[in-house]
């Protein structure tokens, strides 16, 4: 490389009278690099190794300024590149810029907030392809770079293998560039990675397509909103100048159709998003510009190979992630500038490819996996994130990349996130329950609590959510079964929620429990001291306990049996790992619990194979477990292997006869 | 009854609804009607005839809106059984299953109220063409239908309300008809108990209680006409706050001056009056009356702010009238008054001899308002039974008269028979537009359905001359409304209406409605129309009803009860019923959010995702409680106005409605709540009541308490500082509840809000403390005990102030360094005049300012020392005290600190210099301050300092207006109202000021009360008791030093006739010596001046009486006190006619009257100012 650093005539000899060269001319052009495409991957590092001192060409087959179809979200880290490159200087000299927060929100949860600054920008952009691309391209040229717009690459210079490593490319009018290195920059069908013989690796696949649609005359915002549903999704986004992309996201189905079918379809898809898009707004707002339909097919997912010999592929060429997460143009950003310097020092980008696979791993699933339309139980994960403003920013700071979605979505917060969850449902299905009570229902006898009145076990339910924000729940829960004094003391426990509440009349009792119930779910999801370092079962006991006594407590109102609710699902699974608990701790092998349609089996108590299986219907299993059925009875149910040993196991504190 | 006018003798109505349901067979035995619900199916059939009722409809009239699932194979059941009872009475096949559901078709003779309706409409066509006695006739017929209330064996009728209350309404007015009709006859004396009786039942029934004083008068009881008019008037004042119509004002009138034209239409037999006899109005063609009742009902409420959308109705009219044709849109919200409008143009249309057809849409029953507008006539009745054959099978589905013919209709859906309907309607119009113009209305527009619309677009291309349709609807939902728009918006229709759009009143209108309701010379206040105006948005419906409610007392005083109107809490509440579950759920979430609430926030109430939550709201868009908002990016909903949201909240239970305030807070708070959002949450925390955590709300409320007035928004702050008291006492300990209350105290005393309550609060506070033995808290709090007890205004008692300084003293260790307690000490010794404690505890200050740094304490110091160097007779040191302590102040930027030093410069300026420019410019200084206006208590002793700099300068007129808005115990009140010649009342109100000064150790306020008292009763003549005061004054200053007042006291003496000589002299002598220190002491060097020339006077020393005079005068003239300057100018002129100048005495008398009449004295200045007579007799020989 030193020859030609040295022998390289500076920029300013050749930065003007290149751009005007006649082809003729350019067929004996030699660079150091030909970078193929001129759009955010290619005019960065073109501009880049320009700077460096390199002679580079940039050749694309679009004229600038020129649009593409692009989300473009750009997040606080690539705006810093862009700053630090110069272009956001430019690009606020030429149109007025909206810095933006951004909000997410998924199934109407959200978590909204600036980003944790990186270069000393706090806020994301969105700026429209046609503007940004321009304002790169000259900044390419204005540091040097030749730029070629207006040609295509019919092919290369050499086959990019080690014997013939690429060595430049040749243009549609014979034109050859040659180049030390290929750089291809030129997108989703990149041409050279074509010619190079490339393929898609690791491919993935989402679910939706998008429509996208620029507006005027929309209020200023500064926020960028994402809205998910479960059947479509909304992405509002003031860009520069005053105008507005609203995207709008939903089954492959989405783009199927006339241009006009789809812009009806585009419209009347925008009315669903009442909470972050006011539909009388767009009433006064002018769409001015087609309504663009971006299909499924076209937002798969690849990876193709980084480097080789002579080339290297930047930006969407090599790599490209679903645009839901916006990760596009920093990616391409940060590749540009990965590439640059590592040319710039001499480099010979082998380490290329791997650096970029950690930098993008976590991401490319994530992106995926957020193209999917979310299903109803996403919606446990999201409300804690919006429930948690620590949780929430680190949440908003992964698309920065300072923060890994593994240090967002750990084991103990998604196991926090799921109690809450589950514990909200039964607190309102409880809710509703007691609400619709009359007073004669509410005196009913429990017969899973023989003691107590249906008033009574709402009272220990209320008092189980009070003691649990306290942090106070019973800390031998988990031995009871195996101590008698023990479970005595928790009696005493129980009988004194129970009493502290007697007198109170149903609106006090519901109010009292909506209170404290609310309260729990709110610390299980914020991370409240009483639910942080506890030992898991402390997590997940409120809410299992409620799922039983949901249970009793339809059983003693004669009402059918829930067993498919959120809670209830919660409470069996809870129940289940505890009696693996047992079976381990007696020593046992692994006990198979069986549905009798075949639809389900759980195995508990270990990996090993089961040393015998019970079978009954998942409502009767959980009851069983939880000690609401006769040992009796489930001696009788269709056992294989030998029910003894397990029988005792089977509940802490089965009735026995 | 007599029955030979309605149909063939004998045969009695089969079925009876006007009373319990009876069904009789031809021979007139009755029928076994069968189970209660099948009785209700047949009485729902019966109470809407002739017309389809769809399955749907029936199940929910009969088991509410959420029947079991049953229910329709039930009602299948009960149709079985309900043909049953139709066979058994000879109606065999009389009930038929139509396209739109079960329809009833009976000979209208049949049914009693049909035949009710039938007669009364003749009855009043034949009182209109003057033959009372077949109205009569008639009406006695038509009322012998009833046998009770209607269908009263079927309990309270919830299905068909409405019917029934129509049917009620016109047997009222068949009453009413009938007695008139008596009257007309003569038969006054014998229609005076049933007339009585009519009154009682229906005792705001205007026009029966005109009847009732006609039917006396005529009778020669012209007391009990009077009587039973008062006692009308007595009902409607009491219960519903307004005061009877103009009729019937009009009437007692006539009564009380025995107009003969009461008496006329008792010999005038032929006059087919209705009964206001007392305008007549001309009448060309025969005028028919609508015979909608509802319309006649609405025409008794004044209608208001419509003069454009009348004048635009009332054009088309005439045009149609004059042989045009069209359609006029008439869109609004719901009780914005397009019924009331369509009732005055059909009233308008009537009188011109038009056939007005009323017809309401439902979109459960097909053509439901062109089958009701025309079922409804009997014209149209008598057409159709004189019609060609073919135009009646075209009518079927509308009128589906014909017994017998085939049961079943055809199927409206055919092309062709859709036509021909069009043609049968067309034909129907154009016969009747025959006779003269023709008025459609068509109501409730909102909901007409797709088939009808069709219908009225094709007719409404092919309506006949004279004719109009009016379409009213309400908007939104109408504009929406598919089956509307698609009418209105259509091709050749569209270029034919005339849109009329009504909204809401502006204010003025409001204010004329006001007015039009409450007429009898109770001006209702702007207060009061503004409030209501916020209140209902001014719709005039609610806007009537909540005036109903309100007293005379209430319209003066501007006053809107708290509580919903009865009468709109009952419509509310039965619109509420209307809603589902879903929908009530969601409007009540909306409720407790606020008048308008975002998507999100309600979704986050709900837990319901938003896309539900939009659902829910749909019907409460359309039926009108909601509107959908917002200018942001969320989408949103409003309630049209307060009212609505009132009553939406008010009909949650309590538990309930605690529990949704509880989850508001959270989703008001949500990730970035702005401070309205906090305070809105706090809000929310409070209403939650026992659901909210009485910890976390007070954690919260406390929050917003910091919010609210860190932005200065002291009203809200203190509303819910006090507020998170009622929660502290629920969940801490004594003492936070007692550091709370100070708290509160010190919030309320920045922002000068309730001193009565700080004293309170640290009162009970102080008792917590001291209770808990904690004796440094209480020491404070009795700091800022003494603090408030010195801080003017109206319960200053510096006595007590200075016990619990010397409490703290005892109580607080280090003493010494306690900025608060010398602050306060300060200032009580400001008050009492007592100057060395003054300088100690400016001192004190000074050197805290010096030791912390901080600005507060030297601020204060500052202030103090200005006061101080003021008593001891250096005004200019005091200025430039003041000065450094208001640049301090403006430095801090904090209008509550810039507030001490512009206070006491302005008062030093304007009172003790006599300079009330310099005052006023101070005034300007500290008014000038941002914000300063959000601190209550300070702002106003600002304004006062301005009415008396304004009162001094003679700016009179504006002085007063100033002082109107502060409260009554203002000194600038006292001061304009001795100006402006109350000298009466401002003495008394001194002496009480001073009294009450002297008693609370206000040494400081006592003098300056003492100085207004003399020259009050000065001014009255009393110059013995005014001397008295001004040595009582004197006394004060000389124990405790205030030399500007003791000077301007012993000038005062001196120039009194009373003082002896010698103590003139040894008065002037001492503030000739005060004069002569150098100080400059602006205008009160006049006031020297004015005595030395009285004493002057008194000696006949003329020359220097002359120069003393002219030197004071030239002094008040420059500092611009007016009021001094014509004193300067009597004693000048009495000078001069001392030395004989009658000349230039008189030219300076007139310079005296035009200074004084300049600055807006009154008279009572001018007549009693030292006459030269009395002047002459004080001189004596």
């Amino acid at each position: 490389m030193a020859p030609y650093l040295n022998t390289t005539s500076t920029r300013e000899n050749h930065t003007r009278p290149m751009t005007t060269a006649r082809p003729s001319e350019l067929t004996t052009a030699t660079y150091d690099a030909v970078v193929v495409g001129a759009r955010c991957a290619g005019s960065t590092l073109a501009a880049r190794l320009a700077r460096g001192g390199w002679r580079v060409a940039v050749v694309d087959k679009a004229r600038f300024p020129s649009d593409t179809l692009s989300t473009h979200v750009l997040f606080p880290d690539g705006v810093a590149r862009l700053d630090e490159l110069g272009a956001l200087e430019l690009l606020g000299r030429r149109h007025h810029l909206v810095p933006a927060r951004y909000a997410w929100r998924v199934l109407g949860h959200e978590v909204a907030g600036a980003f944790t600054p990186v270069g000393g920008h706090d806020r994301a952009l969105s700026v429209r392809r046609v503007s940004l691309d321009a304002v790169l391209v000259d900044l390419a040229e204005e540091a040097g770079a030749h730029v070629l717009p207006g040609r295509k690459v019919t092919g290369l210079v050499g086959s990019g293998v080690e014997d013939d490593p690429a060595r430049g490319v040749r243009l549609d009018d014979g034109t050859e560039l040659r180049a030390r290195w290929v750089v291809g920059a030129d997108g989703r069908h990149s041409s050279v990675a074509r010619h190079l013989g490339l393929e898609r690796r690791d491919e993935r696949r989402g679910e939706v397509a998008m429509l996208l649609g620029y507006w005027r005359g929309l209020p200023a915002t500064d926020w960028i909103r994402l809205d998910m549903h479960e059947r479509s999704a909304l992405m509002a986004a003031p860009c520069e100048d005053g105008l507005h992309l609203l995207t709008v996201a939903g089954p492959a189905a989405l783009t199927r159709g006339t241009a006009s079918e789809v812009a009806a379809r585009y419209r009347a898809m925008l009315m669903e998003f009442p909470a972050v898009l006011n539909p009388r707004l767009l009433d006064a707002a002018e769409l001015v510009s087609p309504v663009v339909g971006a299909p499924e097919t076209m937002m798969r997912g690849y990876y193709r190979a980084a480097a080789g010999p002579g080339w290297a592929l930047v930006g969407d060429a090599g790599h490209f992630k679903h645009p839901t997460t916006g990760q596009g143009i920093g990616d391409a950003l940060a590749q540009a500038e990965h590439v640059a310097q590592d040319l710039l020092a001499g480099g010979d980008l082998t380490d290329y490819e791997q650096w970029r696979a950690d930098r993008s791993g976590e991401a490319y699933e994530f992106s995926f996996r957020a193209a999917r339309l979310p299903e109803p139980r996403t919606a446990a994960r999201y409300a804690g994130l919006a429930a948690d403003p620590v949780a929430g920013q680190q949440f908003l700071d992964t698309f920065t990349r300072t923060t890994r979605l593994a240090d967002v979505f750990t084991p103990e917060r998604s196991a926090r996130w799921r109690a809450a969850a589950a514990y909200e449902d039964g607190l309102r299905r409880l809710v509703v329950l007691v609400d619709g009570l009359s007073d004669a229902q509410l005196g009913t006898r429990v017969p899973a609590c023989p003691l107590w009145s249906v008033q009574d076990l709402v009272a220990h339910l209320c008092g189980v959510a009070e003691d649990s924000v306290r942090g106070a729940f019973f800390d031998g829960a988990m031995q009871a079964w195996a101590d008698p004094e023990t479970a005595v003391r928790r009696e005493a426990w129980t009988a004194g929620q129970v009493e502290a509440r007697r007198g109170l009349d149903r609106h006090r009792l519901v109010a009292e429990l909506e209170r404290h119930g609310q309260a729990l779910v709110r610390g299980l999801r914020r991370g409240d001291r009483a639910t942080v370092d506890v030992p898991g079962w402390i997590i997940a006991a409120p809410a299992a306990d409620l799922a039983v006594h949901l249970g009793d407590l339809r059983e003693a109102l004669g009402l059918p049996p829930d067993a498919q609710s959120p809670i209830a699902r919660y409470g069996f699974a809870s129940y289940r790992s505890w009696l693996g608990d047992r079976v381990s701790a007696r020593g046992l092998a692994p006990l198979r619990l069986a549905d009798p349609h075949g639809t389900a089996e759980w195995v508990v108590g270990g990996p090993a194979a089961p040393g015998a299986a019970v079978e009954a219907d998942a409502h009767e299993l959980f009851r069983a477990i939880s000690g609401r059925r006769c040992l009796d009875d489930v001696a009788r149910w269709r056992w294989r292997g030998e029910a003894a040993p397990y029988l005792p196991l089977l509940s802490p504190y089965a009735p026995s006869s | 009854m007599s029955g030979v006018h309605t149909q063939p003798p004998g045969t009695a109505p089969r079925f009876g609804i006007l009373g319990p349901l009876q069904v009789c067979d031809a021979d007139g035995r009755p029928v076994a009607l069968g189970g209660p619900r099948a009785r209700q199916l047949l009485a729902l059939l019966l109470l809407h005839p002739h017309r389809p009722l769809s399955s749907e409809l029936l199940v929910t009239s009969m088991w509410g809106e959420s029947p079991s699932e049953g229910a329709a194979t039930t009602l299948r059941t009960h149709v079985a059984a309900v043909r049953r009872v139709l066979a058994a009475a000879g109606a065999d096949g009389g009930l038929v299953n139509r396209p739109g559901g079960y329809a009833l078709l009976l000979d209208r003779a049949d049914l009693d109220a049909e035949v009710f309706e039938d007669l009364v409409d003749r009855a009043r066509e034949a009182l209109g063409m003057g033959d009372p006695a077949r109205a009569a006739a008639l009406l006695r017929d038509a009322l012998s239908l009833w046998r009770g209330e209607v269908l009263s064996d079927l309990g309270p009728p919830d299905f068909a309300e409405t019917t029934v209350a129509r049917l009620g309404e016109l047997r009222v007015v068949a009453e009413e008809a009938a007695m008139a009709a008596a009257l007309e006859l003569g038969q006054h004396r014998e229609v005076v108990g049933r007339l009585q009786e009519l009154v009682a039942a229906h005792p705001f029934h205007e026009r029966l209680c005109g009847l009732l004083v006609l039917a006396l008068y005529r009778s020669g009881r012209q007391a009990d006409a009077l009587a039973a008019y008062a006692t009308t008037r007595q009902r409607l004042g009491d219960e519903l706050g307004i005061d009877p119509g103009p009729e019937l004002q009009a009437l007692e009138t006539a009564v009380l001056r025995q107009d003969p034209a009461l008496l006329l239409a008792v010999d005038a037999t032929t006059s087919s009056r209705e009964v206001g006899p007392v305008v007549p109005e001309p009448r060309a063609p025969v005028a028919r009356q609508p015979s909608d009742a509802v319309f006649a009902a609405l025409r008794r409420s004044p209608m208001v702010g419509r003069d454009a959308a009348l004048a635009t109705a009332t054009d088309a009219w005439g045009e149609v009238r004059d042989g045009g044709r069209g359609l006029l849109a008439l869109g609004g919200p719901a009780g914005v008054g397009k019924s009331r409008l369509a009732a005055e143009l059909a009233h308008h249309a009537a009188r011109d001899g038009a056939t007005v057809l009323v017809g309401r849409c439902d979109e459960t029953v097909p053509y439901a308002a062109l089958s009701s507008a025309l079922g409804g006539s009997t014209a149209v009745q008598q057409l159709v039974a004189a019609a060609p054959t073919g135009v009646r099978a075209r009518l079927h589905p509308l009128l589906p008269l014909e017994v017998g013919s085939e049961a079943d209709a055809p199927p409206i859906a055919d092309p062709d028979l859709r036509a021909g309907l069009v043609r049968g309607v067309e034909w129907l119009l154009a016969a009747l537009a025959r006779d003269g113009p023709v008025l459609l209305v068509v109501e409730d527009a909102e909901r007409l359905t797709a088939e009808e619309s069709d219908l009225l677009a094709a007719l409404a291309t092919r309506l006949p001359e004279q004719s109009l349709v009016l379409v009213c609807f309400r908007d939104p939902p109408g504009t929406r409304h598919a089956p509307l728009a698609g009418l209105l918006g259509r091709g050749g229709v569209h270029e034919m209406t005339r849109p009329v759009s009504l909204s809401a009143l502006d204010r003025d209108d409001l204010a004329d409605l006001v007015a039009s309701l409450h007429r009898d010379g109770v001006d209702a206040s702007p207060a009061l129309v503004e409030a209501l105006w916020e209140r209902t948005g001014g719709n005039p419906f609610f806007a009537r009803e909540v005036l109903r409610d309100l007293g005379p007392d209430d319209l003066r005083s501007g006053r809107l009860g708290e509580d919903l109107p009865t009468g709109l809490r009952g419509v509310l509440r039965h619109r509420l019923r209307q809603l589902g579950d879903e929908t009530l759920a969601a409007l009540s979430a909306a409720a407790v959010l606020g008048r308008e609430v975002e998507l999100a926030r309600l979704g986050h109430v709900l837990e319901e995702r938003e896309e539900r939550v939009v659902q829910a709201l749909e019907r409460a868009v359309s039926s009108g409680f909601l509107v959908e908002a917002g200018q942001s990016w969320a989408g949103g909903y409003a309630f049209q106005h307060d009212l609505l949201r009132e009553a939406v909240h008010g009909e949650i239970p309590l538990p309930r409605r605690q529990r949704l305030h509880q989850r508001a807070v959270a989703a008001v708070l949500g990730a970035h709540p702005a401070d309205a959002d906090v305070i809105a949450a706090a809000g929310h925390a409070i209403e939650a009541g026992p659901a909210a955590d009485p910890a976390e709300a007070a954690a919260l409320v406390g929050r917003a308490v910091d919010v609210a007035a860190a932005a200065f928004g002291f009203d809200v702050a203190v509303r819910l500082a006090e507020a998170r008291l009622g929660l502290l006492d629920r969940s801490a300990t004594p003492t936070e509840q007692a550091a709370a209350r100070v708290d509160v105290a010190r919030l309320r005393l920045r922002a000068g809000r309730g001193y009565d309550r700080v004293v309170e609060l640290l009162e009970s506070a102080l008792g917590t403390f001291l209770a808990c033995g904690d004796t440094e808290a209480a020491g404070m709090v009795h700091t800022r005990l003494g603090g408030a007890l010195v801080v003017p205004h109206a319960h200053m008692d510096v006595v007590r102030a200075l016990e619990h300084f010397r409490a703290a003293e005892r109580m607080l260790p280090s003493p010494e360094d306690r900025f608060g307690l010398h602050r306060g000490r300060l200032s009580a010794a400001m008050h009492a005049l007592d100057t060395a404690t003054m300088a100690a505890a400016a001192d004190r200050c000074h050197a805290i300012a010096e030791a912390t740094g901080r600005v507060e304490p030297s601020l204060v110091a500052d202030w103090g020392r200005g006061w101080l160097a003021l008593d001891l007779g250096h005004p200019t040191a005091a200025l430039a005290h003041l000065e450094t302590a208001w640049s301090a102040a403006r430095a801090l930027g904090d209008p509550a600190a810039g507030w001490p030093p512009s206070n006491a410069a302005a008062l030093i300026c304007t009172v003790y210099l006599l300079d009330p420019d310099q005052g006023r410019s101070w005034c300007r200084r500290g008014l000038g301050q941002p914000r300063v206006d959000r601190l209550l208590q300070q702002h106003d002793a600002l304004t006062d300092q301005l009415v008396l700099a304004l009162a001094t300068t003679g700016e009179l007129d504006v002085a007063q207006r100033a002082a109107a808005r502060l409260p009554e115990e203002a000194v600038g009140r006292r001061l304009v109202r001795f100006l402006t010649g109350e000298w009466e009342e401002a003495a008394d109100q001194w002496q009480a000021a001073l009294d009450h000064d002297l008693a609370a150790g206000d040494r400081h306020d006592a003098v300056a009360n003492a100085r207004w008292l003399a020259d009050a009763l000065l001014a009255l003549g009393e110059d013995r008791r005014a001397a008295e005061v001004l040595h009582q004054g004197l006394e004060i200053v000389a124990a405790s030093p205030q030399v500007p007042s003791e000077v301007w006291l012993r000038a005062r003496l001196a120039g009194l006739p009373t003082t002896p000589p010698d103590h003139a002299a040894a008065h002037l002598a001492r503030c000739e010596g005060v004069l002569a220190g150098g100080e400059d002491w602006r205008g009160l060097v006049g006031e020297v001046a004015l005595a030395r020339g009285r004493v002057a006077l008194r000696d006949t020393d003329w020359t220097a009486a002359e120069a003393e005079a002219r030197r004071a005068a030239e002094v008040f003239g420059r500092h611009r006190v007016p009021w001094r300057l014509a004193a300067s100018l009597r004693v000048w002129a009495a000078a001069l006619e001392g030395a004989g100048r009658v000349e230039g005495a008189r030219a300076r008398r007139a310079d005296a009257e035009d200074v004084l009449t300049r600055a807006g004295a009154p008279a009572r200045w001018r007549r009693t100012s030292t006459p030269p007579q009395r002047a002459r007799t004080t001189l004596g020989p």
